[in-house]
């Protein structure tokens, strides 16, 4: 367009002539843009921090034997005609063994599988925590804890005692914070637990963990599989859960699905076991866009304020250009364009000022007795928020200059130049 | 400026144009006349008598009128806007009472910028026509200085400067020297003057200054929308 360098000529004589209404509409931008951009990565970064916490506590996919009755019942099978109805009233399962059969087989063959990074048995048992006469329940984990170490680092959420004491000690466990605290039990004293067949047992605390999960904390124990497979008497293939970690997160629906058809047992994707945790992420989520996107609105009708103000101060100059042989279009275009420059400056500006206040977030100590590997709060840097942050801040005061510019575009000049 | 050019760079036929606020009111009757290419002619009348009105006809900037406006051989009454617009750029100088310049520009950046939006030519060619003008206009001196810091005779000066570069074929001034002493007044008659012989470009200017009107080509005179002693 052969005026288009005229008008921008005019777009920056107008803007740098006024410097003072220049920069606060550019500020309105600039202070919405920065604090889109500095919350947004506040809040996923702490959803991130859950997240994390969860992924700490669930792995990617649980496989376990689900105890449930057959869904057509034997005496239906046999009986049922067209003529006969059968009802079976309050069906239970059979006594079963809780474990997957076949464990170390399925095991095998998932590890070869290439969309698993790693995958650990698990033994499950139920036990009562001995507390002077009352009795805590709770579960003890019998993993592989060097390979679960590997998968969960599990030595990060360590806050007393080591990995290797555990597997150096006989029948050593690590016991949850929550649940030391409870017990007041520290490294090396012994506790007392009751299985569910009622045998007692002797464990050495041999270390204290926190994920930072309430439920866990306060109820579980981990120790080698050998140890709790010894304490439920069974033999040294039994399994009651497989966890895996995958390479890629995303897969584990399709493949949880997969699996529980290909070993027939339950296969849970960890989006399932925490979907009441995902449904909060989500609800703040969508809080967080809500009011990002009414901060951003109000730098929007701050441009719109001043464009608006600029375009009655500049009454005189519009009937002027419109006088000398400037058209609707061109003049529309000096304010569009007027309102696009403090868009783009106050925009960058933003995305300077929302790094800088994301920095200043992200080193504020933050020291939390539940979560140990934490000691600053949670910052997401992820660049889309700089980017929708800049884009938000074009399309914003492209919309905001429109108006104004249209109501210039269609000043009379010979109204005004008459007086 | 060629040969083939019209005799007459402007014809209005039977301009007429009503006022609807506050009450209906005819402002201009039945106007007719016409300005020979590097004629200087002035409208004069009184207060009231439609003289400005019929400037801004001229002027392309109102189109709220029956009759036909045609200039440089070019109809020009029912065009769009915008190709009035871009018509004005190219073939109508404006002078203002008010110098109306751009207070923000430099005088010579004032005197570019319709050239700079009729594009025919580069930046330079531009800025050496726009010293040109000023020097003509005796201020070259001052182009590099905000427009809103020159001398009101300085600043009409400019405006007329701005009005000329594009080499219009037609002037049109509203009150140029109203807000000039005599002296200035005297100079921007003689500039006025010399553009009509030397470049052959029309002027037609309204102003209340029977002596400046007394010394060009030929006075229309206006009374209630009407020209005194029929069309001309």
């Amino acid at each position: 367009m052969k005026s288009l360098g005229v008008i921008l000529q005019i777009v920056f004589t107008h803007l740098i002539s006024r410097k003072r209404q220049t920069v606060v509409a550019a500020l309105g931008v600039t202070f919405g843009i920065g604090f889109y951009i500095s919350m947004v990565g506040f809040m996923t970064g702490a959803d991130n921090l859950v997240n994390d916490l969860m992924l700490s506590a669930t792995p990617h996919i649980r496989i376990y034997n689900d105890i449930s009755i057959d869904s057509v019942q034997v005496a239906e099978r046999v009986l049922s005609s067209d003529n006969t109805l059968v009802e079976v009233l309050h069906p239970k399962p059979r006594d079963r063994a809780k474990n997957i059969k076949d464990g170390v087989q399925i095991l095998s063959i998932i590890k070869r599988d290439p969309r698993v990074f790693g995958v650990s048995p698990r033994v499950t048992g139920q036990v009562y925590y001995n507390y002077g006469t009352s009795q805590i329940p709770g579960s003890v984990y019998g993993v592989d804890l060097l390979e679960e170490d590997k998968l969960y680092n599990l030595r990060s959420k360590m806050t007393d005692g080591s990995l290797e004491r555990v597997l150096a000690t006989e029948n050593g466990i690590m016991i949850g914070g929550g649940l030391a605290d409870k017990l007041h039990a520290h490294v090396n004293d012994h506790i007392t637990v009751t299985l569910a067949t009622g045998a007692k047992l002797v464990l050495t605390i041999s270390g204290i963990f926190r994920l930072g999960i309430a439920l866990i904390d306060n109820s579980t124990c981990y120790s080698t599989t050998k140890t709790v497979q010894k304490m439920l008497r069974e033999n040294e293939l039994y399994i009651t859960d497989i966890n895996i970690k995958l390479r890629d997160i995303k897969q584990a629906k399709s493949y949880a699905a997969e699996l529980a058809t290909q070993f027939g047992y339950k296969a849970d994707d960890w989006e399932t076991a925490n979907a009441s945790i995902l449904v909060s992420i989500t609800i703040r989520a969508v809080v967080t866009y809500v009011v990002s996107v009414a901060m951003l609105c109000v730098a929007g009708f701050g441009i719109y304020n001043i464009m608006t103000m600029m375009m009655y101060e500049k009454m005189k100059d519009i009937a002027i250009l419109k006088a000398i042989g400037f058209d609707s279009g061109d003049i529309q275009r000096i304010f569009i364009g007027q309102a696009l420059a403090l868009g783009i400056v106050g925009g960058v500006v933003g995305m300077i000022f929302g790094l800088s206040l994301s920095l200043v977030i992200a080193a504020i100590p933050y020291h939390n007795d539940f979560l140990p590997g934490m000691d600053h709060m949670p910052m997401n840097f992820a660049g889309r928020f700089y980017v929708i942050g800049i884009v938000f801040a074009l399309v914003s005061s492209g919309v905001a200059g429109y108006f104004p510019s249209r109501r210039a575009s269609k000043v009379d000049p010979v109204v005004i130049i008459r007086g | 400026m060629t040969d083939s050019a019209p005799t007459y760079s402007l014809q209005a036929t039977h301009i007429t144009k009503y006022f609807h606020e506050p009450v209906s009111f005819k402002v201009l009757d039945d106007l007719s006349f016409r300005v020979k290419r590097g004629e200087f002619v002035s409208i004069v009348g009184k207060s009231g008598c439609g003289k400005s009105t019929l400037l801004y006809v001229l002027s392309t900037m109102d189109t709220d009128y029956e009759g036909q406006l045609e200039i440089n051989g070019k109809v020009l009454t029912g065009l769009e806007q915008n190709v009035l617009s871009q018509f004005r750029n190219e073939h109508i100088g404006f002078i203002f009472q008010f110098h109306f310049l751009l207070p923000e520009f430099s005088v010579l950046q004032n005197v570019m910028i319709p050239a700079l939006k009729l594009g025919k030519d580069s930046k330079e060619r531009i800025e050496e026509r726009a010293y040109e003008k000023l020097t003509l206009m005796g201020i070259a001196d001052q182009a590099t200085k905000a427009a809103k810091n020159l001398s009101g005779g300085q600043q009409q000066r400019a405006a007329i400067a701005r009005a000329l570069i594009n080499n219009p074929t037609l002037i049109i001034g509203d009150e140029p020297t109203g807000n000039l002493d005599s002296e200035n007044t005297h100079i921007v008659f003689d500039i006025l003057d010399e553009l009509t012989h030397s470049q052959g470009q029309s002027i037609i200017i309204v102003t209340h200054d029977r002596e400046f009107a007394a010394r060009t080509d030929r006075v229309i005179e206006m009374q209630d929308g009407q020209i005194l002693g029929g069309p001309t």
